[in-house]
């Protein structure tokens, strides 16, 4: 598999993923995200003090499993994160990245200072069908 | 500080279903999620998996361990999560403990029964809990163990 083909997987999937973070503590962190690809970079909105982007910023190690299907089809990436609040980025993001509204979450827009992004780059991935018993494809960069 | 009690969170759980993403890290610091089949045995909540996953070995190292249930639609967005230590019960003895309490047929999976040491039960013991209604927009609630 290629990464194109593992985006594809993914959209196919769910708009919906579970962003696993580890805390400066060693201590692990699940929560559902709605991420959105920039190329070949994995973006999710997030609050600037939130969980996630404090252990992002202690441990940048990141792993994102979409949401199974009924069949149990699943798609896990890991990769590593970087948080972004800066004007310039949030700016860019704001329009024609994401597949939602984002002034639904934070209605100030770009300039709203509690609103980061996490920026995902992903590394390797494994594409399980009916959790494996159907198969599994590996990507590696 | 605590507002609710572990029965209530564990009454919670259940509007989700049986599934949940499960968090783990590696020796290396890497964390791992996969979505696992759950159910609480007593004040543990205990998941099948196979005895070559990752979520093992990871758990083997660091007992840390993060439970998310799944999130949707049909609960309105609401969270339930769970943080706790877990262990590995892999003896011949612990599995035919748990072997029916799991609220399906384990054998479908394991075909050699609980003798088999290809799979083992991993078992939170919770210490926090956290529920979310609609994200938090509509509230938060916590326990957290005595």
């Amino acid at each position: 598999m290629d990464l194109d083909e593992i985006k594809a997987k993914g959209t196919a999937l769910s708009p919906w993923a579970h962003l696993a973070t580890v805390g400066a503590d060693g201590k692990p962190d699940v929560v559902p995200v709605h991420p959105c690809w920039e190329g070949d970079v994995l973006w999710t909105m997030c609050g600037v003090d939130s969980v996630k982007a404090r252990n992002v910023a202690a441990n940048p190690n990141v792993a994102l499993h979409w949401q199974v299907t009924a069949q149990g089809d699943g798609l896990e990436i890991w990769g590593t994160a970087t948080v972004h609040s800066d004007l310039e980025t949030k700016t860019r993001l704001w329009t024609g990245v994401f597949d939602y509204d984002l002034d639904g979450f934070a209605p100030e827009g770009p300039s709203s200072p509690g609103t980061a992004f996490i920026a995902v780059h992903p590394e390797r991935a494994l594409y399980l069908a009916a959790y494996g018993m159907g198969g599994m494809e590996r990507w590696s960069k | 500080m605590s507002n609710l009690s572990l029965a209530e969170v564990q009454s919670d759980s259940k509007r989700y279903g049986p599934l949940a993403y499960l968090g783990t890290v590696s020796a290396s610091g890497t964390p791992y999620t996969s979505p696992v089949a759950v159910n609480w045995v007593d004040d543990e909540l205990v998941a099948f998996v196979a005895t070559h996953e990752a979520k093992v070995a990871n758990v083997r190292h660091n007992q840390a361990m993060t439970v998310h249930f799944a999130v949707g639609e049909s609960t309105g967005w609401d969270s339930c999560v769970l943080w706790g230590s877990a262990r590995v019960i892999d003896t011949v003895e612990g599995r035919i403990a748990l072997w029916d309490r799991m609220g399906y047929d384990l054998g479908r999976f394991e075909p050699g029964g609980p003798a088999a040491d290809t799979h083992v039960f991993l078992a939170l013991t919770p210490s926090k809990a956290v529920i979310l209604r609609n994200y938090g927009i509509g509230g938060r609630h916590e326990w957290r163990a005595p």
